[in-house]
């Protein structure tokens, strides 16, 4: 007699919406979206672009833009028809070599000639490198573009090499960098009001830093019940080990307060993501902060983790994979969940999913989420990455952008970390991801 | 529709069933649980006790235990222990507490002097539905083998060894060397007392987050297909290790999950006639070959 464990499916891909105005405009995918309807927002009719190139690649670079705009055989129409929008190149400016150092001096001129509230993107070309390597032109030039209040997008060759869809990829993160909201769910998801994902005890640069002991930052990304990401926010300063309470009461009431502002509502059902297990202490201070800042609310604290060997499989799938959207119960409040096995979304998929372990950690007072409708909220939430068009994404995107921040926290310096969350700044930036 | 091949497991599970997990019960015949009011190595010898939740659990008793029931929790730890023993006992090495490779799957190519490569496996003990499953994944494990001293000597600059992690050994107080994580922030050149340049890397320490000097041919690179990739490349070896690592992982094959899936159950297989039974005090545990079923 085998040992069973059971599992249970979501019959249908979240619907996406593309137009604020209108709420046929509905796509489950968005390519088909976009071509047909257009952004969900349309409130943008130009995009300033600042440009970083080396000057042999600087044509290579306009032509690229020049195509976006004119539009392609996949993207046709271009910018206009994709996005309501145009491309316009105010500000280029030519690297001498491809070293970090020339990078840096690079953008360091580029933010002192420059104005943010006159450029929305710096479009930078720069060499391909690992993500494994800090002292690289991405990181650098991301870093010091961000901490002078820049949103940036950086091009490789490999750009180039796979134009056929990088183009909408381009085209989609620059408009969301510009401020432009591209797409967003078409229903609600079920018992939430807002959406956080938390991350908390970042180590800021070993290499930056002075001194013995590590420093920690935080940040909060902020989802409306439509998944849309409304803005980011961060600890104000790096601090020393130990300090939970304080950086969470920092985090949430500057995201409370920024989210009633907005919505003009005070958000009663709060879930929470975080990309770590939840330890008592956090779970107990969230419990204890959103008292004070709320007083009548629920709310659900998340642990999705993708660091463990689980598996599932579907030998009536010719690859094997367990199908996306699939789920698997580990427990009452713990499920495994396949975002990128197959699917008749998409037909070409790479290695074996990796799945998602879902912890329903605890829900305050009551359980008020059940966890059918977390799997449907997160499979949701792994099509709003508004930096690709793909159809298979694997991460929610309270997890994906918790991460992308957590790379650049582990390159850039206190100071530069302290720039880009300083009022000036965090007025520009915090609401525009342009950590993507 | 191609169902996976299943002449390793007769009575056919696979057959019937078409959705599994890489989880494989364990069963046991339950023996007794000791709980101890200090820790018994001294009294009992090593490999013997759990320390669980502030308290130590073994096998075997003494004049300072009692009995107790032992809860679920501390059965899975107490089989998990004995397990990673037995694994050990049996020559396989350890990549972290949870992968285990065996020097004789070692993947053959031609930069042995730089790193190894190894077929092995990723592995943890859970509680589900009141049942404690072993999880099996293949896994590929990477090491490195020669030290920033040895890269320089087959000539990696100096100037270009800088800004990745690293492990380097060092004495611990206790007079045993002891391998430690941290930065290399770079690599210096420094006279020796007998007037010979050494080379010294200068390493933050991921523990005390204090900046040490280390002398080059103790410190090795963190063994990360990228780095090591980026290490080949600055001694002149045309080698495509990323590559490599791909289709050992089956990345690139058409059918990567049935893939990985059959090489789980070869792995599980090998287990359960290598390293299972476990036998244990009046413990004896065994291993489930065939996997959970995922019923939709």
């Amino acid at each position: 007699m085998p040992t069973f464990l059971l599992g249970n499916r979501i019959e249908r891909e979240p619907n996406l919406l593309f137009d604020k105005s209108d709420s046929s405009a509905v796509h489950p995918q968005v390519y088909w979206g976009l071509r047909t309807y257009g952004p969900y927002d349309k409130g943008i009719s130009s995009v300033r672009l600042g440009i970083i190139s080396p000057q042999s690649r600087m044509d290579q670079v306009k032509k690229l833009i020049d195509e976006l705009n004119k539009g392609t055989p996949i993207m046709p129409g271009g910018m206009p028809k994709f996005f309501g929008s145009n491309l316009d190149v105010v500000v280029e400016m030519p690297v001498n070599s491809t070293e970090v150092s020339s990078y840096e001096d690079k953008c360091w001129a580029f933010v002192k000639s420059s104005d943010p509230s006159e450029v929305d993107v710096v479009l930078v070309y720069i060499p391909k490198t690992s993500r494994y390597f800090s002292n690289t032109p991405y990181y650098r030039s991301k870093a010091i573009l961000a901490s002078e209040g820049y949103s940036s997008q950086m091009i490789t060759d490999s750009t180039f090499l796979n134009l056929k869809w990088s183009y909408l990829n381009l085209a989609s993160a620059i408009y969301a960098k510009a401020g432009g909201i591209p797409w967003v769910l078409e229903s609600e998801m079920k018992n939430v009001d807002i959406l956080l994902g938390i991350s908390i005890s970042n180590l800021v640069s070993e290499k930056y830093r002075a001194g013995v002991s590590a420093r920690y930052v935080g940040y909060v990304n902020v989802f409306d019940s439509y998944g849309k990401w409304m803005f980011f926010e961060g600890t104000a300063k790096s601090y020393e080990e130990g300090k939970i309470f304080e950086q969470l009461k920092e985090l949430l009431s500057k995201a409370f307060q920024k989210f009633e502002a907005e919505k003009r509502f005070r958000p009663k059902n709060v879930v929470i993501h975080y990309y770590k297990r939840w330890g008592k202490e956090e779970t107990d201070s969230v419990i204890k902060i959103l008292d004070e800042l709320l007083g009548d609310f629920n709310v659900g604290f998340i642990s999705i983790d993708d660091s463990h060997p689980f598996r599932v499989y579907d030998t009536n799938v010719a690859d094997g994979s367990f199908p996306r959207g699939h789920y698997a119960y580990l427990g009452e409040n713990a499920i495994l969940m396949s975002t990128t096995g197959f699917t008749t979304i998409a037909a070409k998929r790479m290695g074996t999913p990796k799945l998602l372990h879902v912890v329903s950690r605890m829900q305050h007072p009551s359980k008020f989420i059940e966890m059918e409708d977390l799997a449907l909220q997160i499979l949701s939430l792994t099509k709003l990455d508004w930096a690709t068009a793909t159809p298979l994404v694997r991460e929610p995107v309270t997890l994906l952008f918790s991460r992308e921040i957590a790379y650049l926290t582990a390159v850039v310096s206190e100071q530069e970390w302290k720039s880009i969350i300083r009022p000036e700044v965090n007025a520009i930036l915090s609401r525009r991801p342009w950590f993507i | 529709m191609q169902r996976v091949e299943s002449k390793m497991f007769e009575p056919d599970v696979f057959k019937v069933y078409a959705r599994f997990g890489n989880f494989f019960r364990i069963n046991y015949k339950l023996g007794k649980i000791f709980i101890w009011e200090s820790d018994p190595k001294e009294k009992i010898g090593i490999g013997k006790t759990i320390f669980f939740e502030g308290k130590f659990y073994s096998y075997e008793g003494g004049d300072a235990a009692r009995e107790v029931t032992p809860n679920l929790q501390i059965l899975k730890s107490m089989i998990t222990r004995q397990f990673g023993l037995k694994l050990r006992n049996l020559k396989y090495m350890f990549k972290g507490d949870y992968r285990a490779y065996k020097i004789e799957n070692q993947v053959e190519h031609p930069h042995k002097d730089i790193f190894s490569i190894f077929e092995g496996f990723e592995f943890r003990t859970v509680i589900v539905n009141e049942a404690i499953l072993l999880c099996v994944d293949p896994h590929i494990i990477l090491r490195a083998n020669c030290s920033l001293g040895q890269l320089t000597e087959k000539g990696a600059p100096v100037d270009q060894l800088s800004d990745f992690s690293v492990t380097y050994i060092s004495p611990s107080p206790e007079g045993k060397e002891e391998r430690i994580e941290g930065y290399l922030l770079g690599v210096v050149r420094q006279k020796a007392d007998d007037g010979e340049i050494v080379l010294k890397c200068r390493i933050k320490n991921y523990r005390s987050f204090a900046e040490e000097v280390v002398p080059a041919h103790r410190v090795f690179p963190e063994s990360r297909p990228e780095l090591i990739q980026e290490l080949l490349s600055q001694i002149g070896r045309e080698f495509d290790l990323v590559g490599l690592q791909r289709k050992l992982s089956f990345l690139d094959s058409k059918t990567s999950s049935r893939d990985r899936f059959l090489k789980t159950l070869e792995i599980v297989k090998q287990l359960k006639t290598e390293v299972f039974p476990l036998e244990f005090g009046q413990f004896k545990v065994d291993l489930e070959a065939e996997p959970v079923v995922i019923r939709l």
